[in-house]
Parts: C-alpha cells; structure tokens; sequence
C-alpha cells in the first residue's frame, strides 16, 4: 500500500500536467479543424514549453517567482488529494472540503506574482478571474454540498467508490441536477470561451499572463494545463465515476487494474473536455458582466434546486 | 514603470491610461488608441494615427500617371480594387478617355468581387475582436477563395492593378465566368452556417446591441458614410446616389439599419455581401462583347491637360474620394485622398468609445471599419 502511495504522488502530478498539456494540442487542433485549418502538432504546447525552459525571462522581484510558484505547487498538492484512476495518493485523508480551499490557491498565487509585474492590463485580468470565480465558486459550493450530504462523506474517495458499486452519480436521481450544474459552470472554471474574459487576448493581451516569458510563462502554462486538468478531474470523480466501467464490468486488482483504471480515467476526462471544446468553439466572448448575471442566474439556481432536493429525499 | 500614469482624481475614483495598440494583440493593424479607464468604463479615448505614414500623396508627385497605379492600390490593403477605380477615373476625367462598355462591366465585376473580399476580411476581424475565431476562420477561407480569382483575372492576389485608365488590363479568360459563380454559389451554400453560428447567436446580440451607437445626426456632422450612416437607416451610397460604371444599369438595393450601433453595422455589411453577390450575378448575365479597354497614349510621353478633378466612389468602407490635379505635365501636380476611415476612426471612434466597457474596444473600432493603413496614407 505503502509503494502504491508513493507511486501515486510521483505520477499524479506527472499524468496531470502531461495530459492538461496533451488536451491543450488536442483542443488547438480540434478548433483548427473547425476553423477550416490545419493546425498545430498535438504535441505542440510540449515542444512550446521545453523550448520556453531554455529561456532566461527577466523578473520582476520575489514575489513575481514566488507567486508563480506558490501558484504551480497549490495546483500540484490538489491533484495529490483528487484520484486519478486509483491512484489516490491522499484523497483517503483529504476531502471535498479541503479542495475548496486548494482549488483558490492557483488564481491567488497568480495573482500575487501578477500584481508585482505591475503592469494594468495584468491587474485588469486578476480582478477579472477573481469576479469569475465568485461567479462560480458559489454554484461549486452548492454541488460539492449536495455531493456531500448524498453520500454521507466528505470524501472524494468515497464518492468515487459508491459510484463505482451503485452507478453514476449524473445518471441518478437526484444527483443528475447538481450535476447538469456543474457541467453548465465547467467551462467558466476551465475558463474557456465564452467565459474566457481572464486571458482575453483581444481586449487585455492575455491579461495575467502579459508580463510573463520564458521560463515564467513555461510555468504559467504548466498551471494552466493542470487547473484544466484538475476542474475536468474533479467533475469526473464526483459525477462520472472516477475510475469504474459502466456495466457489471470490473477492474482486476493489482497494477494492471491501476494502469486501466487510470485509463479509463483519462478517457472520460478527455471526452468532457472535448465537449468544452466544442462549446468553445461555437461562441464569442461574453463580457465580465455578463458572465457573472449568467453564471449567478441558470447554473447557481439549478444548484440550488438540486440541493434542496438532495437534502429533503 | 513608465508607461502607467495614475492620476488620483480625489476619493478612490482612479484614472488609469492604457494603451490599446500598436503592441496590443487586440489590434488589428497599425494604429493605436489611448484610453482613459475608470474601472471597466473608458472616460476618455485618444486615437493615435501615424504609424503607417508612408508619404503616397506627396510620391504621387513625383511619379508619371501610371506609375501611380502600384501605389495607390497600397493606401488600403484590404480592398485595393476601389483604389485603382478612383484613380484611374480622376486621370480618365482628366484627360478625357472613354470606357467601353464592356470595361465598365467588368470592372463593377471586380469591384464588387473586392467588396465582398473587403468585408470577408472584415467579418474576419470582427469575430476575431469578439474572441470567435470560428466564424473568422471561415471568413478567410472564403476570401481566399476569392483571392484565387484574382490571381486568374490579374496575375496578383492582393494588390491587383487591373482597372487601368480607359478599361481594364485584359478580358476575362475563358471559363472564368462559372468559376466566379461556382466560388459564389459556395460562398452562398454557406450563408446558413454564418447566420446560425455567428449572426443569430445570441451572445454575438448580447454584445453588440446597443454597443457604440452613432447617431445619425452624429454621423453626419462627423463625415462618416458607408456602414455608419446606413446602419442608422440613411439609404446613402454612392453608387446610388451619384452612380459610376454601370451601377445605374442594374437593380440592386442598399441594405439599411435603424439602430446605428455596432449590431446594426455589422448586420448592413452580412447584407452588402449578400447584395453584391446578387449585383455579379446580374452583371454577368447583362455583360456585353467588345472591347475591354480604350488605347491611351504612349504612357512615358502622357501628357495631361491642365485641370483638377474630385472623383468619389463607395468603397467597402465607405465614401472614398480622390482630388487629383494636373498642370499639363507627365506627373500629377497634387493628389489628395478622402478616405473613409479618416473620420470614422479619428472623430468617430473616439465618441463611440467613450463611456463603453474596455472590453468592447476593438468590438467598436472594428464594426466602424477603421483601417489603419488608410488612414495614415
């Protein structure tokens, strides 16, 4: 057990990071093609950050690296506490209350960093992901609650495992409508079009990103594919059923179950991201205002339903 | 840094100045606007002009009259073709060639064959401004398309130099008619696809309705034409209004908008496509045999009669007006361009920005049709 946790928190940063940078080729493809072009290599966002690495960016003090940092390392601690596939380092002993907390580390160290690089376009992009997030933290307040009190636990671990003996929470009553929330919020946290108002580069010049380069830009992008990672992960452990096949099928035990397991796994995250793409791909921007009316109005009061439904069976 | 200036106006009321462009990935060509921000909302808007200066009036001066051709069709890179048209119609006015018919057929062909290119690069760079490359992408393809005819017609994909003073350069080569109706027929096969995805959407309506309104009386005072003035409901287009080449020979009509904001402008540029698309059918099906160009003198001996002469046509954007003067010699004694982006984007665009969300910055530049290049000459 002991050697399996150690794997866990060797691999789960590794196969975060790698498929969060895989899905961004994916997706840059994928909207090429509906764009009528060609576009890039898949492995274009990889060969992009290995040759960022090799450049040396100039700073603009401690806390623009550190905020950075600080910024990467939240990421990477919340993929330690989510399971991916049955790798589950520590998702025994965190639960969906800790990710609340984990999941704000990301913009906040970003913004840490950004604000020191003091440049009014990065400002303008903080003060935007920030108005975002109290768009959807709320919503994403409501679900984890309803999760919670449907299974009795604040255990992600557990959540994924009662799914895996009684079925999908999204294809049951009444998990469905927080659910059907949480997909309709998914691309404000993926912070894709129309909610990518953060990094507008036509209107902000990639807001906080405006400042970074070289290396730093190669850590902001690590960030960024692994919080996509991490708001696709945490939608399939908590509604798609994590790592288990629908049917009566089950995984064999042992390390060929962990490596299925783990593709299985990667297999839906894929399928829910494609999915944003598509939405991606078919609209314009909305403007910080709007997005908050829309993310406080349909997405919030399906939340809300859904866990007084929850609560009252 | 430098480049910020804060400027505490009392209270926690702050002014911040940032600029949009020339290093701006929101900008779309060389130009540049300074904004004046209070939180999201712009209090004031500066237009920068001057970083593609490149004198073409004043080289005019110094080039004989068809040597001209080369530069003027560079004042404006996205619809080279009413460039060559004006021109070329001050020089025939001046020295008083004559086009045959069949060379006016052709050349309201070409012209309205840029304008469609015109505004698929517009609609390119609109939906780009609104973060929706999608409909962008397909833009350009179809322009593309396009771009491909040219390279039959002219030899050039861009800058084309085809209307020439007394016609055009050369006929249409064979089969080039069912090639321009098969691109149009393609183009058009689409048109459902760009309503669905772009122009019924209803968050494309949630962003331009009601963004950047121009008043028609604004509009006036101010010289806009073109889009501007007919996306607040005034049926004003040269081409009507005091037709050249054959525009009075077929029946067509101008598309208008009563809103007169960002919405409306766009919706009457989709319809001017769908129009001219109609407009080459109808001057394909009209055109006459003969000959396609007049014979003008020897080009290095051309002497032109002393005179000046105000020529305006519609351009994609708008009213495009050329003075041009000869004192009897090789060269033009003075040349001077009304271009219809000078107005839209130096008085216009700075009214219509002001007290908008920083987010529609280029949304509103866009949907006025500001493009740099003609404005700076």
């Amino acid at each position: 057990m002991v050697g399996m946790k150690i794997a866990g928190i060797i691999f789960s940063p590794i196969i975060g990071v790698i498929t969060g940078l895989l899905l961004t080729g994916a997706a840059r493809k994928m909207v090429a093609r509906v764009e009528w072009r060609y576009g890039p290599p898949i492995l274009q966002p990889v060969i992009d950050l290995i040759k960022l690495f090799f450049q040396r960016p100039p700073s603009h003090g401690k806390t623009f690296d550190y905020g950075l940092i600080a910024s990467l390392a939240g990421s990477i601690v919340l993929v330690l506490f989510l399971p991916v596939g049955r790798l589950c380092p520590l998702s025994e002993g965190g639960g969906l209350l800790l990710i609340t907390y984990l999941i704000l580390i990301g913009p906040l160290g970003m913004a840490l960093s950004g604000g020191e690089g003091a440049n009014p376009y990065v400002s303008i992009g903080i003060s935007r992901k920030l108005i975002l997030s109290l768009g959807y933290e709320v919503t994403l307040l409501l679900i984890l609650l309803s999760v919670m009190s449907e299974y009795d636990t604040i255990s992600i671990f557990n959540v994924v495992r009662a799914q895996s003996e009684n079925g999908w929470s999204l294809f049951s009553w009444p998990l469905v409508i927080p659910g059907l929330a949480y997909l309709l919020i998914l691309p404000a946290i993926l912070g894709v079009k129309p909610f990518d108002v953060a990094s507008a580069p036509q209107e902000i010049s990639s807001g906080p990103h405006v400042e970074y380069g070289g290396k730093y830009l190669a850590l902001s992008k690590l960030e960024g594919g692994l919080s996509e990672f991490i708001g696709i992960a945490l939608f399939v452990n908590l509604f798609l059923g994590g790592w288990s096949i629908p049917g009566s099928l089950h995984l064999p035990a042992g390390v060929l179950g962990v490596f299925l397991g783990v593709l299985v796994f990667l297999a839906k995250v894929a399928f829910v991201f494609s999915l944003n793409v598509t939405v991606s791909a078919s609209f314009p921007r909305l403007r910080v205002e709007q997005a908050v009316k829309y993310l406080w109005s349909w997405p919030a009061f399906i939340g809300l339903v859904g866990l007084i439904i929850v609560s009252a069976l | 840094m430098e480049i910020i200036s804060e400027k505490k106006k009392g209270g926690s009321s702050r002014e911040l100045e940032l600029y949009f462009g020339p290093q701006h990935l929101g900008m779309i060509g060389n130009f540049s606007i300074t904004l004046n921000v209070r939180g999201d909302r712009i209090v004031r808007a500066e237009a920068n002009p001057g970083y593609l200066h490149r004198g073409f009036e004043k080289l005019m001066e110094g080039r004989s009259w068809i040597q001209n051709f080369p530069l003027v069709c560079r004042v404006n890179v996205i619809e080279p073709g009413s460039m060559e048209m004006v021109y070329s119609t001050a020089v025939e006015n001046l020295a008083g060639v004559k086009v045959p018919p069949r060379g006016k057929y052709i050349r309201c062909i070409y012209l309205e064959l840029s304008r469609i290119a015109s505004h698929l690069f517009g609609l390119w760079a609109y939906s780009k401004t609104l973060g929706f490359e999608t409909v962008g992408g397909w833009a350009m393809y179809h322009r593309d398309l396009i771009l491909d005819l040219f390279e039959e017609l002219t030899g050039g994909r861009v800058y084309n130099i085809y209307i020439w003073p007394g016609g055009v350069r050369r006929d249409l080569p064979e089969g080039f008619e069912e090639r321009t109706k098969d691109v149009l027929h393609e183009i058009g096969e689409k048109v459902p696809d760009y309503n669905q995805t772009f122009f019924e959407n209803r968050l494309f309506h949630e962003r331009a309705r009601g963004v950047g309104v121009v008043s028609r009386e604004e509009a006036m005072n101010t010289g806009g034409t073109g889009q501007v003035l007919r996306a607040t409901g005034l049926e004003y287009d040269i081409r009507k209004v005091e037709p050249y080449g054959v525009y009075d020979e077929i029946d067509w009509d101008v598309p208008t908008r009563e809103d007169g904001d960002a919405y409306s402008r766009i919706m009457v540029v989709r319809d001017e496509m769908i129009e001219s698309v109609h407009a080459i059918f109808k001057l394909f099906d009209k055109l006459p045999g003969g000959p396609v160009y007049n014979k003008i003198p020897n080009p290095f001996k051309w002497n032109i009669p002393e005179g000046e002469t105000y020529v305006r046509l519609e351009s994609s954007r708008g009213e495009l007006g050329l003075y041009l003067a000869s004192d009897g010699g090789r060269k033009p004694y003075r040349a001077h361009f009304r271009t219809p982006s000078y107005p839209h984007g130096l008085t216009i665009l700075e009214k219509a920005l002001a007290g908008e969300s920083i987010s529609d910055t280029g949304n509103i530049m866009i949907s006025l049709y500001v493009t740099a290049p003609e404005i700076d000459r």
